[in-house]
């Protein structure tokens, strides 16, 4: 009797009291059902209040909505690609180089979190927007600037390669300096001859394709590098050199050694990102224009129907967004376990060595 | 020779990582190069393999001049103190990964791969992964790897570094055994004095980014050439002595230890190793000491006592030893110095003890050694 009395003690001096716990579990799954649970099921109760014929059509009848999601399926991708070359190039530089300008770097990494969206599209419509820094320029002759542009991208493609991955010479920057001039002289010179790109007219940035893939691109710069610097960083180098003392080329050594090691991470960050591009609202709606059937993206299109009060065709595309979103958090989940950690790979296996 | 580096110097930022080194390695030799942390000797590692660059200075291979070469391009063998095992390739992979990337046919790697994992007795561990194998097995997995591609020479920073003491000691006879078999001129960094006296030819003492000595492993030990060397390289006793017309005087003492030396004379320092003193014959000349406490560490038994000056003086002795039962706490006992090395007196800490050029080394064999 005592004992029990005691043991009763013991666990009150060292739980919190029942009602604390309880309570504490209730309010927290209520809040989570009543602000995440329910409004993503309704989503999905509105989607199909037509039956699912009803949804289909609404997500593939309207001309302007089945528009939107290619846009949104070009504008991803490509904002993408962008930033995984920037993320892995920008985590490389921050996890394996001392550079005067690496903490600048590191925050400026971040800056597209800090800003608000909104703020981020106002500045490319600054920049390139009629009443903008290059508007005069871009709607008097835009497209002459590309084949420079174009020449710049070309020449870079063949040096950057050429001077990370090539064999180390003792004047292989110069090689790659003067190879690189040359590609350059030939892709312009290329361009100029089949005249490519159009003369003396507007290149529309600002309320177009370009436009949109600029302001993805820079909400979502960040994702990548940040995943990818940790990682990286947590590696360590001595795997990669161990490559290069071994023979290895940069380019296999990257392939080899680099890529595999933070692969997880990677694809992890991707996802990220992709999750995000596709979502964009806020700096896409400022460089948009809300053209139906041009610049519309999935976002802006669910709040163009919302708007018109067509709920249906609005939920439906939002369930799409929803899916995606879905999806993402399976993905992460599975992923952080899959992410290789230092612990794991580094500490010795309790097994008696056998010598 | 097949190493020789010459006026190596490296700076990182203005800490003088290597200056002015000076090296040179036979064929086929097992060199050790042996110093506390910070005295350059991982660096020097590293400039022969090229993973860093030297700001002066040539490196040469086999009478190469290979400073200008990447680490590519130098068939060396690297062996890196974590072993820097590819983790998500399984031990063949690793193994095989220097002929991978030169392109060698498949099953000329798998025959490279299985003799040499046989060699390192790994045999049929072909499919593991690094995080399935103990220490020592990775250890002997980051060696095969750079093994294979029958590197021109061989180096290993810190092998044994982060192993568990009996594994090392196991790894180290191994190690031995394995390059008398390949012959392939090897280097290993260590701070250990111990693992360098049982694994070189040749050891090579750094401090402080500069060679204090390089010799056997017989000289640097019975005639090392700074008091540093002598130092690192074992428990020492520094007993101050005074040197007149070449009589080698003891402060305190009256007798003294050492006579017919041609060191020209004044204060210098006696630099003994606790393992070299024994009891002296009566009226003998020797240091007179109170002993303070005795304690046995196995077949060992550490005495600690105290000079007349005031000076700490160790002694060990095997627990067998005759003299043993002298060595009771509060003895007064006069101690033979059977052999020490003499430095001129150098402030501690103002003058670098690189200054210090070996003098004298006075050796006696005792009976009782």
């Amino acid at each position: 009797m005592s004992n029990d009395i005691a043991a009763a003690r013991i666990r009150r001096a060292q739980q919190d009291p029942a009602w604390v716990r309880w309570g504490l579990t209730a309010f927290a799954l209520g809040v989570v059902g009543l602000l995440v649970v329910v409004p993503v099921v309704n989503v999905f109760v509105q989607a199909f209040a037509e039956g699912f014929s009803g949804y289909w059509r609404n997500l593939t009848g309207d001309p302007d909505t089945r528009h939107s999601i290619l846009l949104t399926l070009t504008v991803a991708p490509i904002a993408l690609a962008a930033n995984i070359v920037f993320g892995v190039a920008a985590a490389w530089a921050v996890a394996r180089f001392d550079f005067p300008g690496r903490s600048l770097l590191i925050a400026l990494i971040d800056l597209p979190f800090a800003v608000s969206p909104v703020v981020a599209g106002l500045m490319f419509v600054l920049i390139f927007g009629l009443q903008g820094y290059l508007g005069p320029f871009l709607r008097a002759d835009g497209y002459s600037a590309m084949p420079y542009l174009v020449s710049l991208v070309v020449a870079a493609l063949f040096a950057v390669p050429l001077l990370l991955f090539g064999p180390a010479r003792k004047h292989s920057w110069l090689i790659a300096l003067t190879g690189s001039a040359l590609v350059f002289a030939v892709a312009l010179f290329l361009q100029q001859y089949f005249e490519v790109w159009p003369r003396n007219e507007s290149l529309q940035i600002i309320f177009a394709t370009p436009g949109l893939i600029l302001a993805t691109a820079f909400v979502t710069f960040p994702f990548v590098a940040r995943e990818l610097i940790p990682i990286m960083e947590a590696v360590g180098p001595d795997e990669e050199l161990a490559a290069v003392s071994l023979g290895a080329s940069g380019w296999q050594m990257f392939w080899h050694v680099t890529v595999p090691n933070i692969k997880w991470g990677l694809v992890y960050g991707i996802i990220l990102c992709n999750a995000r591009a596709m979502g964009e609202f806020g700096a896409v709606y400022v460089v948009s224009g809300h053209i139906a059937g041009e610049t519309d993206t999935m976002p802006l299109r669910i709040e163009k129907l919302f708007q018109e009060y067509n709920l249906p065709g609005s939920f439906a595309v939002a369930s799409l967004l929803t899916l995606l979103a879905i999806f993402t958090l399976i993905a992460k989940a599975k992923l952080e376990r899959k992410a290789p950690t230092l612990a794991r790979s580094r500490a010795p296996k309790m097994e008696p060595p056998n010598l | 020779m097949s190493i020789r580096i010459h006026d190596v110097s490296k700076n990182f930022g203005s800490f003088a990582a290597l200056d002015r080194v000076s090296l040179e390695v036979p064929d086929g030799d097992l060199l050790a190069l042996l110093g506390p942390s910070g005295s350059g000797k991982t660096t020097l590692l590293r400039i022969i393999a090229g993973l860093e660059v030297a700001d002066t200075g040539t490196v040469l291979l086999q009478g190469q001049d290979i400073t200008q070469q990447s680490a590519r391009e130098r068939n060396v063998g690297f062996v890196f103190q974590h072993y820097a095992l590819f983790r998500h390739m399984t031990v063949a992979e690793n193994v095989g990964y220097g002929l991978r990337v030169r392109g060698t046919p498949k099953p000329r790697i798998a025959a490279r791969v299985d003799e040499l994992l046989k060699l390192v007795r790994l045999d049929g561990l072909q499919g593991r992964y690094p995080a399935q194998l103990s220490g020592g097995q990775r250890q002997r997995v980051a060696l095969a790897r750079a093994l294979a591609a029958e590197p021109k020479v061989l180096l290993l920073d810190e092998p044994f570094g982060a192993l568990d003491a009996k594994v090392r000691q196991e790894l180290r006879q191994w190690l031995r055994t394995l390059h008398k078999e390949l012959h392939v001129t090897s280097i290993f960094v260590t701070h250990d004095q111990q693992e360098a006296m049982e694994l070189a030819d040749h050891v090579v003492v750094m401090h402080r980014g500069r060679i204090e000595q390089i010799g056997s492993t017989d000289e640097v030990y019975e005639r090392p050439s700074t008091p540093f060397v002598f130092d690192f390289l074992g428990d020492t006793n520094v007993l101050a002595a005074e040197v007149r017309d070449g009589h080698v005087l003891l402060s305190g003492a009256e007798k003294p230890i050492a006579v017919g030396h041609t060191h020209p004379g004044g204060q210098v320092d006696v630099y003994v190793r606790p393992a070299d003193l024994r009891l002296a014959e009566a009226g003998g000349p020797g240091v007179d000491v109170r002993v303070a406490s005795v304690q046995r560490t196995g077949p060992i038994v550490r005495a600690s006592a105290e000079t007349v000056t005031g000076a700490p003086v160790t002694i060990e002795l095997p627990h067998l030893h005759h003299d043993v039962p002298h060595f009771t706490a509060g003895a007064a006992l006069r101690l033979r110095l059977m052999q020490f090395s003499l430095y001129p007196r150098v402030e501690r800490a103002a003058a670098p003890a690189t200054l210090a050029a070996p003098v004298l080394i006075g050796r006696e064999r005792g009976r009782s050694s």
